[in-house]
Protein backbone atom coordinates (compact mmCIF):
# COMPACT_ATOMS: atom_id res chain seq x y z
CA UNK A 1 0.00 0.00 0.00
CA UNK A 2 1.12 3.50 -0.85
CA UNK A 3 -0.82 6.33 0.76
CA UNK A 4 -0.55 10.03 0.05
CA UNK A 5 -1.69 12.30 2.86
CA UNK A 6 -2.61 15.93 2.19
CA UNK A 7 -2.70 17.64 5.56
CA UNK A 8 -4.65 20.90 5.55
CA UNK A 9 -4.13 23.81 7.89
CA UNK A 10 -6.13 23.72 11.15
CA UNK A 11 -9.67 25.01 10.71
CA UNK A 12 -9.70 24.58 6.93
CA UNK A 13 -13.26 23.90 5.77
CA UNK A 14 -12.64 22.98 2.15
CA UNK A 15 -11.69 19.37 2.75
CA UNK A 16 -14.61 18.16 0.67
CA UNK A 17 -13.37 20.01 -2.41
CA UNK A 18 -9.85 18.72 -1.80
CA UNK A 19 -11.03 15.12 -1.48
CA UNK A 20 -13.12 15.42 -4.63
CA UNK A 21 -10.16 16.75 -6.58
CA UNK A 22 -8.08 13.83 -5.24
CA UNK A 23 -10.42 11.43 -7.06
CA UNK A 24 -8.37 12.31 -10.14
CA UNK A 25 -5.59 10.06 -8.76
CA UNK A 26 -7.46 7.10 -7.37
CA UNK A 27 -10.99 6.02 -6.51
CA UNK A 28 -9.80 5.14 -2.99
CA UNK A 29 -10.00 8.45 -1.20
CA UNK A 30 -10.81 9.17 2.43
CA UNK A 31 -11.39 12.41 4.22
CA UNK A 32 -10.20 12.84 7.80
CA UNK A 33 -10.87 15.72 10.14
CA UNK A 34 -7.89 17.67 8.85
CA UNK A 35 -6.45 15.62 6.00
CA UNK A 36 -7.34 13.83 2.79
CA UNK A 37 -5.85 10.41 1.98
CA UNK A 38 -5.34 8.83 -1.42
CA UNK A 39 -4.24 5.27 -2.04
CA UNK A 40 -1.94 5.40 -5.10
CA UNK A 41 -0.46 1.92 -5.17
CA UNK A 42 -2.97 0.82 -7.82
CA UNK A 43 -2.30 3.87 -9.98
CA UNK A 44 1.47 3.60 -10.10
CA UNK A 45 1.32 2.43 -13.72
CA UNK A 46 -0.16 5.83 -14.59
CA UNK A 47 2.04 8.09 -12.49
CA UNK A 48 4.78 7.71 -9.94
CA UNK A 49 5.05 9.13 -6.46
CA UNK A 50 6.90 12.28 -7.54
CA UNK A 51 4.49 12.97 -10.39
CA UNK A 52 1.58 12.53 -8.02
CA UNK A 53 3.04 15.00 -5.53
CA UNK A 54 3.77 17.50 -8.30
CA UNK A 55 0.20 17.30 -9.56
CA UNK A 56 -1.18 17.57 -6.04
CA UNK A 57 0.83 20.74 -5.49
CA UNK A 58 -0.62 22.25 -8.70
CA UNK A 59 -4.07 21.23 -7.56
CA UNK A 60 -3.61 22.84 -4.15
CA UNK A 61 -2.52 26.04 -5.83
CA UNK A 62 -5.67 26.07 -7.99
CA UNK A 63 -7.83 25.42 -4.94
CA UNK A 64 -5.96 28.12 -3.05
CA UNK A 65 -5.23 25.72 -0.19
CA UNK A 66 -2.12 25.48 1.91
CA UNK A 67 -1.27 21.91 2.88
CA UNK A 68 1.57 19.51 3.64
CA UNK A 69 1.98 16.38 1.55
CA UNK A 70 3.61 13.10 2.57
CA UNK A 71 3.73 9.56 1.24
CA UNK A 72 3.98 6.40 3.37
CA UNK A 73 2.98 2.78 3.38
CA UNK A 74 0.07 3.32 5.79
CA UNK A 75 -2.52 5.98 6.56
CA UNK A 76 -1.24 6.85 10.10
CA UNK A 77 2.38 6.99 8.97
CA UNK A 78 1.49 9.26 6.01
CA UNK A 79 -0.45 11.57 8.33
CA UNK A 80 2.35 11.68 10.91
CA UNK A 81 5.01 12.27 8.23
CA UNK A 82 2.98 15.16 6.84
CA UNK A 83 2.37 16.63 10.30
CA UNK A 84 5.93 16.37 11.64
CA UNK A 85 7.92 16.61 8.40
CA UNK A 86 9.98 13.43 8.93
CA UNK A 87 10.21 10.39 6.72
CA UNK A 88 10.99 7.59 9.20
CA UNK A 89 8.54 6.20 11.74
CA UNK A 90 11.23 5.77 14.42
CA UNK A 91 12.16 9.45 14.26
CA UNK A 92 8.61 10.65 14.78
CA UNK A 93 7.93 12.34 18.16
CA UNK A 94 5.80 10.28 20.57
CA UNK A 95 2.97 12.82 20.10
CA UNK A 96 2.53 11.19 16.68
CA UNK A 97 1.02 8.17 18.46
CA UNK A 98 -2.25 10.14 18.40
CA UNK A 99 -2.21 9.85 14.61
CA UNK A 100 -1.68 6.10 14.88
CA UNK A 101 -4.53 5.68 17.33
CA UNK A 102 -7.18 7.41 15.21
CA UNK A 103 -5.74 8.69 11.93
CA UNK A 104 -9.06 9.91 10.49
CA UNK A 105 -10.04 11.86 13.63
CA UNK A 106 -6.89 12.29 15.78
CA UNK A 107 -7.41 13.04 19.50
CA UNK A 108 -4.71 14.40 21.83
CA UNK A 109 -2.64 11.62 23.40
CA UNK A 110 -3.09 11.59 27.22
CA UNK A 111 0.15 9.88 28.20
CA UNK A 112 2.59 12.46 26.81
CA UNK A 113 3.58 13.64 30.28
CA UNK A 114 4.50 10.07 31.31
CA UNK A 115 6.64 9.72 28.16
CA UNK A 116 8.40 12.99 28.93
CA UNK A 117 9.18 11.86 32.51
CA UNK A 118 10.56 8.56 31.25
CA UNK A 119 12.69 10.31 28.66
CA UNK A 120 10.85 8.71 25.72
CA UNK A 121 11.04 11.36 22.99
CA UNK A 122 10.53 9.45 19.75
CA UNK A 123 8.55 6.49 18.52
CA UNK A 124 11.85 4.72 18.08
CA UNK A 125 12.41 5.06 21.86
CA UNK A 126 8.86 3.86 22.52
CA UNK A 127 9.35 0.74 20.41
CA UNK A 128 12.40 -0.19 22.51
CA UNK A 129 10.21 -0.61 25.64
CA UNK A 130 9.34 -4.30 26.16
CA UNK A 131 5.74 -5.00 25.26
CA UNK A 132 4.86 -6.56 28.64
CA UNK A 133 5.72 -3.28 30.41
CA UNK A 134 3.51 -1.10 28.24
CA UNK A 135 0.08 -1.71 29.89
CA UNK A 136 1.46 -1.13 33.39
CA UNK A 137 3.34 2.02 32.36
CA UNK A 138 0.98 3.65 29.82
CA UNK A 139 -2.40 1.98 30.34
CA UNK A 140 -4.73 0.64 27.67
CA UNK A 141 -4.26 3.66 25.39
CA UNK A 142 -0.52 3.03 25.34
CA UNK A 143 -1.03 -0.64 24.50
CA UNK A 144 -3.47 0.21 21.72
CA UNK A 145 -1.01 2.74 20.30
CA UNK A 146 1.74 0.12 20.40
CA UNK A 147 -0.44 -2.42 18.57
CA UNK A 148 -1.43 0.15 15.93
CA UNK A 149 2.18 1.10 15.48
CA UNK A 150 3.10 -2.49 14.67
CA UNK A 151 0.08 -3.12 12.47
CA UNK A 152 -0.61 0.35 11.03
CA UNK A 153 -1.51 -0.97 7.56
CA UNK A 154 -4.73 -2.51 8.82
CA UNK A 155 -6.60 0.71 9.50
CA UNK A 156 -10.10 0.58 8.04
CA UNK A 157 -10.84 3.39 5.56
CA UNK A 158 -14.06 5.26 6.41
CA UNK A 159 -16.62 5.57 3.64
CA UNK A 160 -16.50 8.87 1.84
CA UNK A 161 -18.66 10.04 -1.06
CA UNK A 162 -18.41 13.30 -2.99
CA UNK A 163 -20.93 15.98 -2.06
CA UNK A 164 -24.10 16.28 -4.14
CA UNK A 165 -23.77 20.04 -4.31
CA UNK A 166 -20.86 21.30 -6.34
CA UNK A 167 -20.28 24.94 -5.58
CA UNK A 168 -17.27 27.23 -5.51
CA UNK A 169 -17.12 30.77 -4.26
CA UNK A 170 -14.35 33.29 -4.76
CA UNK A 171 -14.35 36.59 -2.90
CA UNK A 172 -12.56 39.88 -3.30
CA UNK A 173 -10.36 40.85 -0.36
CA UNK A 174 -12.90 43.59 0.33
CA UNK A 175 -16.16 44.47 -1.42
CA UNK A 176 -15.53 46.58 -4.52
CA UNK A 177 -17.62 48.68 -6.88
CA UNK A 178 -17.45 47.14 -10.35
CA UNK A 179 -17.07 49.49 -13.28
CA UNK A 180 -15.63 47.05 -15.82
CA UNK A 181 -15.95 43.33 -16.39
CA UNK A 182 -12.23 42.55 -15.96
CA UNK A 183 -12.24 42.01 -12.17
CA UNK A 184 -15.35 39.82 -12.43
CA UNK A 185 -13.67 37.74 -15.11
CA UNK A 186 -10.72 37.29 -12.78
CA UNK A 187 -12.98 35.90 -10.05
CA UNK A 188 -14.97 33.79 -12.48
CA UNK A 189 -11.87 32.22 -13.93
CA UNK A 190 -10.54 31.03 -10.60
CA UNK A 191 -13.98 29.75 -9.55
CA UNK A 192 -14.28 27.83 -12.84
CA UNK A 193 -10.78 26.40 -12.44
CA UNK A 194 -11.85 24.85 -9.14
CA UNK A 195 -15.16 23.66 -10.53
CA UNK A 196 -13.47 21.96 -13.48
CA UNK A 197 -10.86 20.40 -11.22
CA UNK A 198 -13.63 18.78 -9.20
CA UNK A 199 -15.69 17.85 -12.24
CA UNK A 200 -12.70 16.29 -13.97
CA UNK A 201 -11.93 14.20 -10.89
CA UNK A 202 -15.53 12.98 -10.83
CA UNK A 203 -15.46 12.27 -14.58
CA UNK A 204 -18.23 14.74 -15.28
CA UNK A 205 -18.80 17.44 -17.86
CA UNK A 206 -20.47 20.74 -17.12
CA UNK A 207 -23.96 21.05 -18.63
CA UNK A 208 -25.61 23.87 -16.66
CA UNK A 209 -24.65 26.17 -13.84
CA UNK A 210 -25.76 29.15 -11.80
CA UNK A 211 -23.57 32.21 -11.34
CA UNK A 212 -24.34 34.30 -8.27
CA UNK A 213 -22.95 37.75 -7.67
CA UNK A 214 -22.75 38.34 -3.93
CA UNK A 215 -23.24 42.02 -3.32
CA UNK A 216 -22.45 43.96 -0.18
CA UNK A 217 -24.44 42.24 2.55
CA UNK A 218 -26.12 45.50 3.55
CA UNK A 219 -27.45 45.94 0.03
CA UNK A 220 -31.20 45.57 -0.56
CA UNK A 221 -30.83 42.87 -3.22
CA UNK A 222 -27.85 41.06 -1.79
CA UNK A 223 -27.54 38.60 -4.70
CA UNK A 224 -27.83 38.59 -8.48
CA UNK A 225 -28.33 35.17 -10.02
CA UNK A 226 -27.81 34.10 -13.65
CA UNK A 227 -28.61 30.62 -14.92
CA UNK A 228 -26.57 29.36 -17.85
CA UNK A 229 -27.31 26.17 -19.73
CA UNK A 230 -24.79 24.93 -22.25
CA UNK A 231 -26.12 23.50 -25.53
CA UNK A 232 -23.52 20.71 -25.33
CA UNK A 233 -21.83 19.58 -22.08
CA UNK A 234 -18.28 20.88 -21.89
CA UNK A 235 -15.09 19.84 -20.18
CA UNK A 236 -12.88 22.70 -21.28
CA UNK A 237 -12.34 25.67 -19.00
CA UNK A 238 -11.43 28.20 -21.66
CA UNK A 239 -14.55 27.91 -23.75
CA UNK A 240 -16.91 27.99 -20.75
CA UNK A 241 -15.19 31.06 -19.31
CA UNK A 242 -15.40 32.76 -22.70
CA UNK A 243 -19.05 31.94 -23.08
CA UNK A 244 -19.93 33.01 -19.52
CA UNK A 245 -17.96 36.21 -19.90
CA UNK A 246 -19.84 37.01 -23.10
CA UNK A 247 -23.22 36.48 -21.42
CA UNK A 248 -22.43 38.24 -18.14
CA UNK A 249 -20.65 41.23 -19.65
CA UNK A 250 -23.73 41.85 -21.78
CA UNK A 251 -25.98 41.52 -18.74
CA UNK A 252 -23.87 43.79 -16.57
CA UNK A 253 -23.71 46.34 -19.35
CA UNK A 254 -27.50 46.43 -19.55
CA UNK A 255 -28.04 46.24 -15.81
CA UNK A 256 -25.01 47.23 -13.72
CA UNK A 257 -24.64 45.85 -10.20
CA UNK A 258 -26.51 47.95 -7.66
CA UNK A 259 -23.84 47.75 -4.97
CA UNK A 260 -20.27 46.75 -4.22
CA UNK A 261 -19.39 43.17 -5.18
CA UNK A 262 -18.08 40.87 -2.47
CA UNK A 263 -17.60 37.76 -4.52
CA UNK A 264 -18.86 35.36 -7.14
CA UNK A 265 -20.02 31.80 -6.69
CA UNK A 266 -20.74 29.09 -9.22
CA UNK A 267 -23.13 26.27 -8.48
CA UNK A 268 -23.24 23.33 -10.88
CA UNK A 269 -26.88 22.50 -11.61
CA UNK A 270 -26.46 19.84 -14.29
CA UNK A 271 -23.69 17.55 -15.44
CA UNK A 272 -23.10 14.84 -18.03
CA UNK A 273 -20.81 11.78 -17.82
CA UNK A 274 -17.34 12.26 -19.18
CA UNK A 275 -15.84 9.02 -20.48
CA UNK A 276 -12.24 9.97 -20.68
CA UNK A 277 -9.76 7.53 -22.08
CA UNK A 278 -6.04 7.62 -22.66
CA UNK A 279 -5.24 10.28 -25.24
CA UNK A 280 -5.06 8.88 -28.76
CA UNK A 281 -2.06 10.51 -30.36
CA UNK A 282 -3.10 9.37 -33.82
CA UNK A 283 -6.60 10.81 -33.76
CA UNK A 284 -7.82 14.38 -33.28
CA UNK A 285 -11.34 13.23 -32.44
CA UNK A 286 -11.18 14.27 -28.77
CA UNK A 287 -9.86 17.75 -29.55
CA UNK A 288 -12.45 18.12 -32.28
CA UNK A 289 -15.26 17.18 -29.90
CA UNK A 290 -14.06 19.78 -27.42
CA UNK A 291 -13.76 22.43 -30.13
CA UNK A 292 -17.20 21.46 -31.49
CA UNK A 293 -18.90 21.84 -28.09
CA UNK A 294 -17.17 25.15 -27.58
CA UNK A 295 -18.14 26.43 -31.04
CA UNK A 296 -21.80 25.46 -30.64
CA UNK A 297 -21.87 27.11 -27.21
CA UNK A 298 -20.46 30.38 -28.50
CA UNK A 299 -22.72 30.47 -31.54
CA UNK A 300 -25.86 29.77 -29.51
CA UNK A 301 -24.88 32.35 -26.94
CA UNK A 302 -24.59 35.04 -29.59
CA UNK A 303 -27.24 33.98 -32.11
CA UNK A 304 -29.83 32.41 -29.83
CA UNK A 305 -31.07 28.87 -29.29
CA UNK A 306 -31.39 26.52 -32.28
CA UNK A 307 -29.61 28.90 -34.63
CA UNK A 308 -26.66 26.54 -35.03
CA UNK A 309 -27.70 22.99 -35.76
CA UNK A 310 -27.39 19.80 -37.75
CA UNK A 311 -30.36 18.86 -39.91
CA UNK A 312 -32.14 15.55 -39.92
CA UNK A 313 -34.89 14.39 -42.31
CA UNK A 314 -38.43 13.97 -40.96
CA UNK A 315 -40.96 11.54 -42.45
CA UNK A 316 -43.46 14.25 -43.44
CA UNK A 317 -44.75 15.26 -46.87
CA UNK A 318 -45.19 18.92 -46.07
CA UNK A 319 -41.97 20.38 -47.57
CA UNK A 320 -41.31 22.89 -44.77
CA UNK A 321 -41.74 20.12 -42.18
CA UNK A 322 -39.56 17.59 -43.99
CA UNK A 323 -36.56 18.23 -41.76
CA UNK A 324 -35.74 19.00 -38.15
CA UNK A 325 -32.93 20.50 -36.11
CA UNK A 326 -30.63 18.48 -33.90
CA UNK A 327 -27.16 18.58 -32.38
CA UNK A 328 -26.82 14.81 -32.22
CA UNK A 329 -24.47 13.61 -34.96
CA UNK A 330 -25.84 10.08 -34.73
CA UNK A 331 -29.45 11.14 -35.36
CA UNK A 332 -30.06 10.07 -38.97
CA UNK A 333 -33.84 10.71 -38.99
CA UNK A 334 -36.23 9.09 -41.48
CA UNK A 335 -36.29 10.05 -45.11
CA UNK A 336 -39.36 9.71 -47.34
CA UNK A 337 -39.10 9.25 -51.09
CA UNK A 338 -40.58 12.24 -52.90
CA UNK A 339 -39.85 13.94 -56.24
CA UNK A 340 -36.88 16.31 -56.34
CA UNK A 341 -37.33 19.32 -54.10
CA UNK A 342 -35.77 22.78 -54.63
CA UNK A 343 -32.77 23.73 -52.51
CA UNK A 344 -34.30 27.06 -51.56
CA UNK A 345 -37.60 27.20 -49.72
CA UNK A 346 -39.42 30.40 -48.87
CA UNK A 347 -40.87 30.53 -45.39
CA UNK A 348 -43.61 31.70 -45.46
CA UNK A 349 -44.53 31.12 -49.13
CA UNK A 350 -44.83 34.25 -51.25
CA UNK A 351 -48.29 35.09 -52.61
CA UNK A 352 -48.30 35.37 -56.43
CA UNK A 353 -50.72 36.68 -59.02
CA UNK A 354 -50.79 35.33 -62.53
CA UNK A 355 -51.12 38.06 -65.13
CA UNK A 356 -50.95 36.55 -68.62
CA UNK A 357 -47.49 35.05 -68.99
CA UNK A 358 -46.21 36.70 -65.88
CA UNK A 359 -46.16 35.78 -62.22
CA UNK A 360 -46.21 38.83 -60.05
CA UNK A 361 -45.39 39.21 -56.37
CA UNK A 362 -45.25 42.38 -54.28
CA UNK A 363 -41.49 42.72 -54.98
CA UNK A 364 -40.80 41.06 -58.30
CA UNK A 365 -42.25 39.74 -61.52
CA UNK A 366 -41.21 36.69 -63.55
CA UNK A 367 -42.07 35.97 -67.15
CA UNK A 368 -42.65 32.25 -67.37
CA UNK A 369 -42.12 29.99 -70.36
CA UNK A 370 -43.61 26.73 -69.10
CA UNK A 371 -45.45 25.05 -66.21
CA UNK A 372 -44.72 21.40 -65.34
CA UNK A 373 -46.87 19.40 -62.96
CA UNK A 374 -48.82 19.10 -60.90
CA UNK A 375 -47.50 17.09 -57.98
CA UNK A 376 -50.44 16.72 -55.66
CA UNK A 377 -49.73 16.73 -51.92
CA UNK A 378 -52.37 16.30 -49.29
CA UNK A 379 -52.54 14.84 -45.81
CA UNK A 380 -51.89 15.45 -42.14
CA UNK A 381 -55.62 15.80 -41.43
CA UNK A 382 -54.79 15.18 -37.78
CA UNK A 383 -52.89 18.48 -37.76
CA UNK A 384 -55.52 20.46 -39.63
CA UNK A 385 -54.64 19.06 -43.07
CA UNK A 386 -53.27 20.57 -46.27
CA UNK A 387 -53.90 20.19 -49.96
CA UNK A 388 -51.46 21.61 -52.47
CA UNK A 389 -50.63 21.19 -56.15
CA UNK A 390 -47.01 21.92 -56.93
CA UNK A 391 -45.63 23.04 -60.31
CA UNK A 392 -42.15 23.59 -61.70
CA UNK A 393 -42.20 26.90 -63.53
CA UNK A 394 -39.47 27.81 -66.03
CA UNK A 395 -38.83 31.52 -66.40
CA UNK A 396 -37.38 33.46 -69.29
CA UNK A 397 -34.34 34.29 -67.10
CA UNK A 398 -33.48 30.61 -66.76
CA UNK A 399 -34.76 30.17 -63.22
CA UNK A 400 -36.93 27.28 -62.09
CA UNK A 401 -39.55 28.28 -59.55
CA UNK A 402 -41.50 25.91 -57.35
CA UNK A 403 -45.04 27.20 -56.99
CA UNK A 404 -48.17 25.69 -55.58
CA UNK A 405 -51.87 26.30 -55.71
CA UNK A 406 -54.07 25.77 -52.68
CA UNK A 407 -57.45 27.00 -51.45
CA UNK A 408 -57.11 30.50 -50.05
CA UNK A 409 -59.68 29.56 -47.39
CA UNK A 410 -61.44 26.24 -46.68
CA UNK A 411 -63.73 25.56 -49.65
CA UNK A 412 -62.73 28.91 -51.23
CA UNK A 413 -61.02 29.70 -54.57
CA UNK A 414 -57.45 28.53 -55.16
CA UNK A 415 -54.54 30.91 -54.86
CA UNK A 416 -50.96 30.74 -56.15
CA UNK A 417 -47.82 30.82 -53.99
CA UNK A 418 -44.11 30.75 -54.67
CA UNK A 419 -42.62 28.18 -52.30
CA UNK A 420 -39.10 27.68 -53.49
CA UNK A 421 -36.42 28.02 -56.14
CA UNK A 422 -34.07 25.57 -57.80
CA UNK A 423 -31.07 27.80 -57.20
CA UNK B 1 21.86 32.93 -50.73
CA UNK B 2 19.66 31.83 -53.63
CA UNK B 3 18.90 28.57 -51.89
CA UNK B 4 17.86 30.44 -48.75
CA UNK B 5 15.61 32.71 -50.80
CA UNK B 6 14.06 29.72 -52.54
CA UNK B 7 13.45 28.03 -49.23
CA UNK B 8 11.87 31.16 -47.81
CA UNK B 9 9.67 31.50 -50.86
CA UNK B 10 8.67 27.88 -50.62
CA UNK B 11 7.78 28.32 -46.94
CA UNK B 12 5.83 31.49 -47.52
CA UNK B 13 4.15 30.07 -50.62
CA UNK B 14 4.91 33.28 -52.52
CA UNK B 15 4.85 31.77 -55.97
CA UNK B 16 2.34 29.14 -55.20
CA UNK B 17 -0.76 29.51 -57.31
CA UNK B 18 -3.99 27.94 -56.19
CA UNK B 19 -3.61 25.31 -58.91
CA UNK B 20 -0.70 23.84 -56.99
CA UNK B 21 -2.70 23.74 -53.81
CA UNK B 22 -4.51 20.77 -52.47
CA UNK B 23 -8.03 20.79 -53.93
CA UNK B 24 -11.44 19.26 -53.35
CA UNK B 25 -12.37 17.16 -56.38
CA UNK B 26 -15.30 18.65 -58.26
CA UNK B 27 -16.61 17.38 -61.59
CA UNK B 28 -17.64 20.92 -62.52
CA UNK B 29 -14.12 22.30 -62.11
CA UNK B 30 -11.34 20.52 -64.00
CA UNK B 31 -8.72 21.29 -61.32
CA UNK B 32 -11.09 20.90 -58.41
CA UNK B 33 -11.79 23.58 -55.82
CA UNK B 34 -8.52 24.70 -54.20
CA UNK B 35 -8.17 24.61 -50.43
CA UNK B 36 -7.32 27.64 -48.34
CA UNK B 37 -8.92 30.26 -50.59
CA UNK B 38 -11.91 32.53 -50.74
CA UNK B 39 -14.11 31.64 -53.71
CA UNK B 40 -17.31 33.15 -55.01
CA UNK B 41 -20.12 31.49 -56.94
CA UNK B 42 -22.86 33.57 -58.52
CA UNK B 43 -25.68 32.96 -60.98
CA UNK B 44 -28.67 30.66 -61.14
CA UNK B 45 -27.67 27.18 -59.98
CA UNK B 46 -25.01 28.25 -57.46
CA UNK B 47 -26.57 26.30 -54.59
CA UNK B 48 -26.99 23.26 -56.84
CA UNK B 49 -23.30 23.38 -57.72
CA UNK B 50 -22.30 23.52 -54.03
CA UNK B 51 -24.63 20.58 -53.34
CA UNK B 52 -22.91 18.69 -56.16
CA UNK B 53 -19.48 19.47 -54.64
CA UNK B 54 -20.65 18.17 -51.26
CA UNK B 55 -22.15 15.05 -52.80
CA UNK B 56 -18.85 14.33 -54.55
CA UNK B 57 -16.94 14.76 -51.26
CA UNK B 58 -19.05 12.81 -48.77
CA UNK B 59 -16.43 12.91 -46.00
CA UNK B 60 -16.07 16.69 -46.19
CA UNK B 61 -17.27 18.58 -43.11
CA UNK B 62 -18.93 21.81 -44.03
CA UNK B 63 -20.36 24.79 -42.18
CA UNK B 64 -23.21 26.46 -44.05
CA UNK B 65 -23.88 29.99 -42.86
CA UNK B 66 -26.90 31.97 -44.00
CA UNK B 67 -28.11 35.33 -42.79
CA UNK B 68 -31.73 34.23 -43.30
CA UNK B 69 -32.01 30.48 -43.50
CA UNK B 70 -33.89 29.46 -46.65
CA UNK B 71 -32.14 26.21 -47.46
CA UNK B 72 -34.12 22.96 -47.55
CA UNK B 73 -31.82 20.35 -45.96
CA UNK B 74 -34.00 17.43 -47.06
CA UNK B 75 -33.40 18.58 -50.66
CA UNK B 76 -29.65 18.37 -50.03
CA UNK B 77 -30.17 14.79 -48.92
CA UNK B 78 -32.00 14.05 -52.19
CA UNK B 79 -28.87 15.20 -54.02
CA UNK B 80 -26.67 12.71 -52.16
CA UNK B 81 -25.26 15.06 -49.50
CA UNK B 82 -24.55 13.54 -46.05
CA UNK B 83 -26.47 15.82 -43.73
CA UNK B 84 -24.54 14.75 -40.64
CA UNK B 85 -21.46 16.44 -42.12
CA UNK B 86 -23.13 19.81 -42.60
CA UNK B 87 -23.39 22.28 -39.74
CA UNK B 88 -26.00 24.93 -40.46
CA UNK B 89 -25.96 28.38 -38.93
CA UNK B 90 -28.69 30.95 -39.22
CA UNK B 91 -26.74 34.01 -38.27
CA UNK B 92 -28.97 36.99 -39.09
CA UNK B 93 -26.94 40.19 -38.87
CA UNK B 94 -24.05 38.34 -37.25
CA UNK B 95 -23.18 36.30 -40.34
CA UNK B 96 -19.69 37.75 -40.69
CA UNK B 97 -18.95 37.17 -37.01
CA UNK B 98 -20.29 33.60 -37.26
CA UNK B 99 -18.14 32.92 -40.33
CA UNK B 100 -15.02 34.25 -38.61
CA UNK B 101 -15.77 32.17 -35.49
CA UNK B 102 -16.28 29.02 -37.55
CA UNK B 103 -13.10 29.61 -39.55
CA UNK B 104 -11.13 30.21 -36.37
CA UNK B 105 -12.35 26.92 -34.91
CA UNK B 106 -10.66 25.15 -37.87
CA UNK B 107 -13.17 22.32 -37.71
CA UNK B 108 -14.57 22.67 -41.21
CA UNK B 109 -12.49 22.42 -44.37
CA UNK B 110 -15.36 24.04 -46.27
CA UNK B 111 -17.47 27.02 -45.25
CA UNK B 112 -20.41 28.13 -47.39
CA UNK B 113 -21.53 31.70 -46.77
CA UNK B 114 -24.75 33.20 -48.04
CA UNK B 115 -25.10 36.68 -46.66
CA UNK B 116 -24.30 40.13 -48.03
CA UNK B 117 -20.55 40.49 -48.59
CA UNK B 118 -18.32 42.99 -50.32
CA UNK B 119 -16.73 44.91 -47.47
CA UNK B 120 -13.03 44.62 -48.26
CA UNK B 121 -11.90 44.52 -44.64
CA UNK B 122 -14.29 41.69 -43.92
CA UNK B 123 -13.21 39.78 -47.02
CA UNK B 124 -9.57 40.27 -46.12
CA UNK B 125 -10.29 38.82 -42.68
CA UNK B 126 -11.95 35.80 -44.28
CA UNK B 127 -9.01 35.42 -46.65
CA UNK B 128 -6.51 35.39 -43.80
CA UNK B 129 -8.55 32.92 -41.79
CA UNK B 130 -9.06 30.55 -44.72
CA UNK B 131 -5.35 30.66 -45.45
CA UNK B 132 -4.48 29.98 -41.82
CA UNK B 133 -6.89 27.07 -41.45
CA UNK B 134 -6.41 25.74 -44.99
CA UNK B 135 -10.16 25.84 -45.39
CA UNK B 136 -12.10 27.05 -48.39
CA UNK B 137 -14.87 29.58 -48.06
CA UNK B 138 -17.48 29.78 -50.79
CA UNK B 139 -19.43 33.01 -50.96
CA UNK B 140 -22.81 32.66 -52.63
CA UNK B 141 -24.00 35.87 -54.25
CA UNK B 142 -26.37 37.11 -56.91
CA UNK B 143 -23.76 39.27 -58.67
CA UNK B 144 -19.94 39.02 -58.66
CA UNK B 145 -18.43 41.42 -56.13
CA UNK B 146 -16.54 44.31 -57.71
CA UNK B 147 -12.93 45.11 -56.77
CA UNK B 148 -13.01 42.33 -54.19
CA UNK B 149 -9.37 41.31 -54.54
CA UNK B 150 -9.33 38.91 -51.56
CA UNK B 151 -11.68 36.66 -53.53
CA UNK B 152 -9.24 34.35 -55.26
CA UNK B 153 -11.67 32.54 -57.52
CA UNK B 154 -14.91 33.85 -58.98
CA UNK B 155 -17.20 31.38 -60.68
CA UNK B 156 -20.56 31.70 -62.35
CA UNK B 157 -23.06 28.86 -62.32
CA UNK B 158 -24.50 28.22 -65.75
CA UNK B 159 -27.03 25.77 -67.13
CA UNK B 160 -28.72 25.64 -63.72
CA UNK B 161 -25.55 24.71 -61.94
CA UNK B 162 -24.49 21.96 -64.33
CA UNK B 163 -21.47 24.03 -65.34
CA UNK B 164 -19.25 26.44 -63.46
CA UNK B 165 -17.70 29.13 -65.62
CA UNK B 166 -14.66 30.93 -64.23
CA UNK B 167 -14.97 34.72 -64.21
CA UNK B 168 -11.71 35.48 -62.43
CA UNK B 169 -8.78 33.66 -60.92
CA UNK B 170 -9.07 30.31 -62.74
CA UNK B 171 -6.86 28.98 -65.51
Amino acid sequence: MKVVCVLMQPGESRGQALAEACLAFSPQVALGSDAAFVEIEGSRQLFGEEECIRRLKDMLELLDLKAKIAVASSVPAALAFARYGVTEVDRLPVAALADFLAPFAPQPFDELEVFRKLGVATIGDFKKIPRVQIPSRFGKQGLLAYERLLDAGRVAWPRWAPAERLEERVDFDCAAQIHSFEPVLFLLKSAFQRIFLRLYARRLKLAAFRVTFHLNKFSAGAERVTEISLPLPQSELKSVVLLTAERLSKELENRPLEDALEGVSILVTDTAPFHEAQRDFFSKREEENLAWASLVGRLEERLGPQKAFLATPSPRLLPEASWGKTLDETDRGTQVTVPLRPLRLLEPPLRLQRLGHELVSAQRRWRFTSFHGPEKLRGEWWLGGFEREYFHVETSEGETLWVFTAPVSPGGPRGLWLHGMFD
Amino acid sequence: MLAVLQELRARLGVFESHFQREAFPCSRLPNGLPRGILAEITGVGKTESVAQLLAENPALRCAWIESRFSLLPSALLQRGVSLEKIFFIEAGENAAWAAATVLRAQLFPLVVYRAPYGDLRELRRFQLLTGKGNSTMILLGDQPAENAWPIRLSLEAREKGRRLAPLRGAR
